[in-house]
This record gives structure tokens, sequence and C-alpha cells, in this order.
């Protein structure tokens, strides 16, 4: 397969995953603020939100209807839905001639669907169609990828792309909520608000019914760490996806010999860590551990890009 | 026979990295009737391998093709060539109504037409074309070659320091000056424009003797006369090709023979130097 | 709200009986072959009718078979190439000598082809004034001296056909440049299916889908020398061309790779890929980049579609291009004048095509010719294609025939001229007065030349020109397709 190719099937999962990212971030955090008992939630939520398509924002005083547009129907912000599904569906016609025509027509179809989104109606009543329906779009998108490709070496890389993604996106979720969590601890509000913070921060990762069956109470801090970090089981985690990224990686090239320092060794260290660390490792200075996690993320992708994409 | 031994050796600077890069080099002498490759030898600061393939006038070109990164590349090439005694008077050419014949059938004109037709470089106005720049009715192709050869030598000045590298017929006319390259287009402009075939040459020049140019690669002409066939003339020297030059490959123009091409991954400047030794063994 | 009667589709329909109606005939009577298909039309009712239409063109966004235009920040405005959804039929004897036609025309264009980039017999013969040649900038220094395996130049040739009044067709245009548009006739087919199933499994409509087979079969038989299972590709400018559909509809079909000039590379004589397991050489490339951006060392030296050095490993016959480059030397609508002569000259045969009438403005009689008749003449640019710079003598100005004329006399080499053709017409469906009305079209066809074989796809393209009156058919200047049925009498 043509490096080029597999940069654009790796990216192809990249933008899909991050399309169904964004939606639910937007989603859940807006709908969440619509029921904040403190004003500064609200204002929190969208400055999460800004900081989430990585337009962080200093100024205190945001419009909502500002940064509802900027995320979602602004093209010129290569950060927007509108952009990475466009993005999206560009990486899947420069695979066309190699994924299959039920994959690249529903993507073809859920970029139309963006593309001719009224504004007028989205600014109005439409996010919650808007969005809900895009994530809808990449659950079929992702079904079409299991389901009617061969599971080979191009499967492969639409699959490293959507989990190396979704463990970054775990990750900048996990910063963007804990940084509120803290604010709010520093001007001491109540349990209950504490707790529903943490309720937003499983829900923008749709992990609040899993954490529910897994530990039976409500959130908190240290559980919630341990869930969406460590646990083996649920998809959302970050060791999880480490694991995938893994498997599907060694599908590449089954029989290579493994090198010092690269990708394949690296990401196999990095994996050992995360199974045997425990939440009391890191529970003191989460944000670090994260941010930490998530560099360590940029430079797979940097050696990917090295070993398998470059052209 | 005289044999040379010849050291080309270039270096090339670049301001930001260079991706992917791809070379071509057309510095190898050819062979031929007249000279023989002895012995050869290339070095790449890549430290990449470099292959030959023939170009569409079946000269070679030495490639090279690197992913490595880089701001400096540096080639060397050494050879050695055996150059065979050459008298370029000593022929037996056609009498004037044969070789006006040959030089207006279309079988002539057709097999030629490529070292017949101008190109950019080679392009001179038909007004600059005045009588004396025209093959009178009494001349050979041969002695009017030489006429030429000696009037750009004698009224056009030697200027190595000019900038342009690439001056066109047309402007070295109306500035009376330029380096051997000019010269050369000059006088391929001028062949053209009298019928008679003309190709652009590069190569290299003894050094041991006082020629002008030799410390550089050097550019001379051949053109077709009926009944003989290609024959060098360097107007930078008032020189017919001898046994003191060592022929690198041809062309219409300077396009076709440029000693150095390169399409890279970069953005910004460059520079380009290089260095050249003629050394007669 | 009214319910559109039966005969509301086909109620306005006007014969012109100056022009030749591929449905009907100067009675008005439905011709034998279309006396079917216009039944099952007729018995549509409009809004039944729209819904076929709608759905078609639905289905064409959906699968993205669209042609995009650019502007400053890459955001494409795709449009749909339109299609109308009432075939065009062509009989089988009439296609028999369309496919004899168009098959001894571009064999004689490939020796033609041969000639002229190696012995220049016919120029030497004084059949062709070589200045011809040798002025045109598509006669490639490169090509000379040098033969491609198989001896094939021209392996994808796209022959314009039109049918005059009189009923006969005239050959308008050779396209050997790698021509397109043979996805839209494989689509278009596949939009005929889905829509009028019933309808269509009535007619033996000859199949069009061996053509990818075909062509693979072609470039396998070109493949260099010594190498048994070459490995193919097409190479592509890249998305933002406004081809890319077809290029990754080939590749697809095919099951070859779709590289783009980045992916590969030249080493040690033979052009690789770069794949994510190393290099891997490539052996026949169907390249859909123009012959100035192939090679950046010796042609267009700002190219970056193409790949430094794949001429000189083409000239060592280590890879196969199709179409040759340099094919434009014999596409030019200057040479075009001479195809009759070429393929008298090459197969010593007459013409099975003839060829529409055509002055040359660098010869002095033909120019004066057209000088004095410019409001009865087509003028074309010889290099241009795409329908850019037609002039139509009937629909110009004063003004603008003066400032042609002065045009022609500054740059005779440049132009020709043809009589006006009346292309023949055929109902279309046309949106804005929800009716069928007679519409020009003509015949885009495709032959495939491999070593010591040819193909010709049944059927082709079939243009419209959307606009009424309108005599250009390009998409570029807003015209559509229809699908074209070749049927057993």
């Amino acid at each position: 397969m043509l490096s080029r190719v597999a940069d654009n099937l790796f990216w192809f999962g990249r933008y899909i995953e991050r399309t169904e990212h964004l939606c639910r971030f937007l989603r859940v955090q807006y709908f969440s603020s619509l029921e904040s008992p403190l004003e500064i939630q609200n204002e929190m939520a969208l400055h999460s939100i800004m900081s989430m398509v990585g337009m962080p924002v200093e100024e205190n005083h945001l419009l909502e209807e500002d940064v509802l547009l900027v995320v979602a129907m602004d093209e010129s912000n290569p950060s927007s839905i509108k952009s990475t599904v466009q993005q999206a569906r560009e990486n899947a016609r420069g695979a066309r001639d190699l994924i299959s025509t039920e994959l690249f027509n529903i993507v073809n179809k859920f970029y139309r669907f963006t593309h001719d989104y009224p504004e007028e109606y989205y600014k109005t009543r439409g996010l919650y169609d808007f969005t809900q329906t895009n994530i809808e779009n990449c659950a079929i998108i992702k079904h079409n990828i299991q389901n009617t490709l061969l599971h080979d070496e191009i499967w492969a890389f639409i699959n490293m792309g959507l989990h190396l993604e979704r463990a970054a996106q775990i990750c900048r979720i996990i910063i963007s909520k804990l940084e509120n969590y803290y604010k709010l601890e520093e001007m001491k509000a109540s349990a209950t608000i504490m707790s529903y913070q943490l309720g937003v921060l499983l829900r923008s990762c749709e992990g609040l019914d899993m954490y529910r069956r897994t530990y039976k109470t409500s959130p908190v801090l240290n559980n919630t760490l341990e869930f969406l970090v460590l646990n083996p089981d649920f998809p959302r985690s970050i060791l999880y996806n480490i694991t995938k990224f893994q498997e599907y990686l060694a599908e590449i090239w089954p029989y290579k010999q493994i090198r010092k320092n690269s990708i394949e060794w690296k990401i196999g260290r990095i994996k050992e860590y995360l199974t045997y660390s425990t939440v009391e490792d890191f529970e003191k200075k989460p944000i670090e551990f994260v941010e930490k996690t998530l560099d360590y993320l940029y430079n797979l992708t940097n050696m990917l890009s090295k070993e398998y994409l470059s052209y | 026979m005289p044999t040379y031994k010849i050291r080309y050796e270039t270096w090339n600077k670049y301001q930001n990295h260079v991706g992917e890069s791809f070379f071509s080099f057309l510095v190898v002498p050819c062979g031929g009737d007249k000279q023989q490759l002895i012995k050869f030898k290339v070095e790449n600061s890549l430290k990449e391998h470099s292959f030959f393939i023939k170009n569409h006038f079946g000269f070679n070109q030495l490639m090279i093709h690197s992913l490595k990164e880089f701001n400096e590349l540096h080639l060397l090439m050494e050879c050695e060539v055996k150059v065979l005694k050459i008298n370029p008077f000593e022929f037996k050419g056609l009498s004037l109504p044969q070789e006006n014949e040959i030089l207006n059938s279309y079988e002539f004109k057709i097999d030629n037409h490529l070292f017949l037709v101008d190109t950019h470089y080679t392009d001179v106005h038909p007004d600059q074309i005045s009588k004396e720049w025209r093959k009178t009715e009494n001349e050979t192709v041969f002695d009017f070659l030489l006429r030429i050869n000696q009037k750009i030598h004698a009224e056009f000045e030697f200027k190595p320091d000019d900038t342009s590298l690439s001056q066109n017929a047309y402007s070295t006319m109306e500035k009376k000056k330029g380096v051997c390259q000019d010269f050369a287009h000059l006088f391929l402009g001028i062949v053209r424009a009298n019928n008679i075939p003309g190709r652009y040459v590069s190569g290299y020049l003894n050094q041991g003797d006082e020629f002008t140019g030799s410390i550089l690669m050097h550019a001379w002409i051949e053109s077709l006369i009926p009944g003989v066939g290609w024959v060098g003339f360097d107007p930078t020297n008032n020189l017919v090709r001898d046994n003191h030059y060592i022929k690198v490959c041809h062309g219409t123009d300077y396009d076709d023979c440029s000693p150095i091409k390169g399409v890279l991954k970069t953005e910004g400047e460059n520079e380009t130097q290089y260095k050249v030794e003629v050394i007669q063994q | 709200m009214k319910t559109a009667s039966a005969k509301d589709l086909f109620e306005n329909y006007e014969i012109d009986i100056e022009k030749f109606d591929e449905v009907y005939d100067t009675n008005g009577e439905v011709r034998k072959a279309y006396k079917s298909i216009h039944k099952y039309l007729s018995s549509l009712d409009l809004d039944g009718f729209k819904r076929y239409n709608e759905a078609a063109k639905l289905s064409f966004l959906i699968q993205g078979i669209t042609f995009a235009t650019y502007n400053e920040n890459n955001q494409g405005i795709e449009r749909i190439f339109p299609f109308d959804l009432f075939p065009r039929i062509i009989p089988k004897n009439e296609w028999k000598h369309i496919e004899d036609g168009v098959i001894q025309r571009n064999t004689a264009i490939n020796l033609f082809l041969e000639d002229l980039y190696n012995d220049k017999k016919i120029l030497k013969s004084g059949l062709i004034p070589h200045e011809l040649i040798f002025s045109s900038g598509n006669y490639l220094k490169q090509m000379l001296d040098f033969v491609p395996p198989g001896r094939i130049y021209n392996h994808i040739s796209g022959t314009d056909l039109i049918k005059h009044k009189d009923g006969n067709y005239y050959v308008l245009e050779d396209n050997v440049r790698c021509p397109s548009g043979v996805s839209y006739v494989l689509s278009n087919r596949e939009a005929m299916k889905k829509t009028f199933s019933n309808m269509y499994k009535k007619f033996k409509v000859a199949l069009i889908t061996d053509y990818a087979e075909k062509l693979f079969e072609c470039m396998q038989s070109v493949a260099p020398e010594g190498v048994d299972e070459p490995v193919c590709a097409i190479l592509t400018p890249g998305i933002f061309n406004s081809a890319y559909f077809e290029h990754a509809f080939l590749a697809q079909s095919m099951g070859v790779e779709l590289v783009e000039g980045r992916d590969l590379f030249v080493e040690n004589g033979f052009v690789y890929m770069k794949t994510v397991y190393g290099k891997q050489k490539l052996d026949v490339l169907y390249r859909r980049v123009d012959d100035d951006f192939m090679d950046p060392l010796v042609f267009n030296p700002e190219s970056a579609l193409g790949v430094p050095g794949i001429m000189s490993v083409y000239r060592e016959g280590n890879i196969s291009l199709i179409n040759a480059p340099g094919t434009g030397a014999a596409d030019d609508k200057a040479i075009y004048a001479y195809v009759p002569d070429i393929i008298k000259y090459y197969l010593d045969e007459d013409p099975i095509l003839s060829n529409v009438q055509t002055y040359r403005c660098d010869k002095e009689d033909d120019c004066k010719y057209v000088l004095e008749n410019m409001d009865q003449l087509v003028l074309k640019p010889v290099d241009q294609s795409g329908g850019y710079g037609i002039f139509i003598g009937n629909k110009a100005t004063k003004e603008e025939i003066e400032e042609m004329k002065q045009k022609v006399l500054h740059d005779k080499r440049s132009y020709v001229a043809q009589p006006i053709m009346s292309l023949s017409v055929h109902s279309t469906f046309i949106e804005e007065t929800n009716c069928f009305e007679p519409r020009h079209i003509d015949l885009r066809t495709f032959t495939l030349l491999g070593k010591d074989k040819s193909f010709v796809l049944k059927g082709g393209l079939s243009r419209v020109a959307l606009r009424k009156g309108n005599l250009i058919v390009n998409s570029s200047q807003g015209g559509g397709s229809k699908d074209t049925w070749v049927i057993q009498n």
C-alpha cells in the first residue's frame, strides 16, 4: 500500500473520531450548562468548548452564539465540525479506490449533510439535531469500516487513526474538565456540584452509565480517573485505546523484528507502564500525568509518520 | 593521443532543509569516435547510490535520488579521458553546388529539424542579422563557419563576471559581450538563420594552455557540414575543435546540457558553486 | 393541483426539419429504434418522471460523481455532470460502421505518430508540410528516435462524432491525449439500470461493463519487455483535479493503485512507488497528467505533479506510459484536416468515417476563403480543447467578426475553420420547462489499442448542449450527457 494512502486512511480514521468527540462534547457541555446551578459553570462550559477545538480564549465573557457557531459551522476554522467532516471526506477521497463503495458513499453523504446544514436552523433549534445526527453518522461509518472492508492493512490503518485520536480526545477532555473541577474546588463549591462536574466529564466520554455499573456510586475523583485512564475493558479509556492501537499496528507487519526506539517498541513500553499503574500513582497530580500521556501520543503519531506514512 | 585527468566538484547549499531530492548531472565526458572514457569515479556527501540513465540525445546523466534530509550537497567526479588527435582542417569537402543541393533538400531539413529551429536562447531578431552575418553565395559552409567564429571572437568582449548565466542571443548581439554560453547561443542563432544545423556543446577545455573559459565548464557549438559531418567551433577562443576539447554532451541549447539539475522539496534560497580541473597527463 | 397528463412531457416538442432529430423523422413519426422507449416515457406523468430524475441526480451526488471548481480557499463548489434520462439509441448496424471507422482512424493515427517520431516518411513525401509538425508545441523532442513498448502511442483515444442533417456521422475531433469521460458512461449506465430497470430489461443493450477489464488487458499488453506480471497504476494530479472521480473509479475498477507524482521516484533506471513496506517497482503507468507536467527534469520544471527522471526511464524501456507523451502532435486541429490522407497513406484504405471540411488559415487560399466567409464558419484555435475559444460565425456580431479577423491575420497557424455543421438533436428533459425539448448532441467514442488488440466501448458518451440552440457540448460549457444504447436492430 502506498504510504500516502496509508496516511489518508489514518487521518480519515482520526477525523471521524474527532468529529464524533467534538459533537458529543459540544452537546454535553451545552445541555449540561443549561441546568448548571452556578453562572460560572456556564462560562466554564463555553471556555472548555473553545479549548477542545484548540482555540483557548483569555477573555471572560464569551458570547454563547459565537462559540457555538465557530465550533460547529465555521468553515474557515480548521477545527470546526464542518471542517473535520470535510477533512475526513477528503482523506477518504484520497483512498477512494481502496475502500468499499458503501463506506465512501456514506462518508460522502455525511459530508453533504454537514456541508449543507442551514446555519440559521442550527442557531435556533438545530444544535441537538446537528450533533446527534453527526454522532449517528459516525457510528454508521464505523460500522461500515468494520463490516465492508477486508480486515487487512487498509482497515488496520483506519483503526489506528480511530484509537489514537480517541485516546488523545479523552486526554484533552479529562484535562479540560479537571481544570474546571479544581477551579470549583478553590471556590469551595458543594459536593453535589463537584460530583455533577465529574458526571459531565464522564458523559462527555459517554461513560457515566458504565461508571455506575462499575463503582455503584456517584462520581468521585479517584474512581473517575481510574475508570477513564486505566480500565482495560471500557472502550473509551486511555489504556484500552493504546492496547487497540498496538494490536492494529501489529497487523501491518506481523513478523517485524522490534528494534529499540521503534514505534512498536515505544508503544509496548507505554502499554506495560499503564497496565501496571494504579490510580494512586497519579491522583495527586492527574493533570500533569494526563498531559504527559498526551505528549506521548503526539510522539507516537510522529513516529508512525516517519516509519510508515512518509512520502 | 593526449590523456586528461578531469575533476569536477560542486557544492550546493540550501537555506532550509531539503526533504526529498533528485539530481541529474551532465558532467561525465561522453564516449564516441573522438574520445574515450578510461576511468571514472563519483562521490556524494549524501552517501547515496548514484546511477546513469541516458537523456533523449543519448548522453549519460548521472542521477541521485535521496529521501535524506540535508542542507548541503557536495559532489565530486573524477575521470580520465583519452582524446584522439584531431586535425579539423583535414577533410575532403563537397563542391559548393553539391553542398547547396543537400542543404536545400527536404530530407536534410527534416532529419535535422531539431537543430535548425531556434529556441528562446538562440533566437536573434531578423533585423540583427545584417549582411555580414549571412553566408555568401561563394562561401562553403566551412568557410562561413570559420568566418563567423572569428567574427564573434573579434567583435565581442568576454566578460566572465556577467551575472546572468542565461542571456539570449538577441541580447548578446545588443550588448556585444558575454561568456562562452552566450557566444555559443549567438553562433547557433546565426547558423540556424542561415539554414545550417547547429547544436550546443558542453564540455571541458584543457587548462594547460591559456584558453579563455577553461576554468569552468566550457560551451561551444557543432555545426553540420554536408558530406562531412558535425564539426566543433569555439567562438570564445576562435578555434575549431581539436584535441584540447573534451565533450560531455550536446543538445539544442543550454537547457539540454545544463551540468546540474535538481528537483527538490525545499523552500528558500540556495547557492551553487563548482570547480573544474582539467590536467593533461 | 392539476396532475400533469401523460402527453405533457412531449407536448411542446417542436420538430425542426432543418435538423436531424434522432428520435423523430421529418414527418413527426417516432423512429423505429425509439418506438418502445418513447412509449414508455410517454406513459409517465410529470411527477413520476421528476421523481426518477431527482433520484438519479441524488445518486450521482452521493457517489461523489461530481466535478469541482475550486475557489481560493479550496472549498470546492461541486456540481454533478447533468444527466438526461432519455437514452440515445444506436442500432447495431449503424454502430458497426462507427466501430470500424474509429478503429481504422486511430490505428492510422498510431502509425502516423510512430513515423513522426522516427523515420518521418510522411513528411519527406511532402504529404504533410513539415513546418506544420515542427512548429507544433505538442511535438516533443524527448520522443524522437524511440518506439514505445508494443509500438502503441494512443492506447486510449476519444473520437468525437456528430450526425449531420444528411443522417451521416462525421468525425469532429480526435482526442489522443488521455481523453476523459469514460467513467460517466459507466456511471450513467448504472443510474439508468437503477432508475428504469423494467424498461432496461426489455432491450438487449450491448454491455459496457468490460471496459475496465479491456483497459487492464491493454495496459498489460504493453508492459516493458521481460515483465510477465506488470505492476500497473494510474497517475492522478490529486483529489482537487476535476476528473479525480474518474481516476479513482478506474483504479478501483481495475484493482490497481491510484498514485500521485509524490508517491513515485526514479532510482537505478526504474520507477518505484513509496509504500508502507518500502519501495515497489512500477511497470505500467496510465497517467492522467499532461505531458508538460510529467517530468520536471525535461518539461515544465515547476511541476510538482510528475516524477523527475521518468522520461529517461521510459526511453530505457523500463516503464510504459499510457498514452505516450507527444501524442498531441496528432490531434491538433490543424492535423485533423490531414487525417483522411493519413489513413490512406498508412493503411491504403479509404476512410470509413468522413471528416468535416476544414480550412487551414495558414494556407493562402483557405485563409482567403475563411476571411471572406466568416459568418458561415466555425473557427477553432488549433491547440485548445474543452470547447474553449470557439468562434461561431452566424452567432457573432459585426464587431466580433472584425476582431476575429484580426486574430486570424495575426496568427494564421493557430486557427482552422469549418462550415457550421448542424449537429443532430435529441429529446432531452429540460427542467426549466418541465418537458422534453430537442437539444444538440454529439458522441464521444472510446477506442483502446494494445499490442495486437483493439477494442471500442459499445456506445460511448452522448454529450448534450443543454442551452437551447447551443452547439457546444463540453461539460465546462454547460453540457450534460446521456446514456448511449447500442441495440439489436
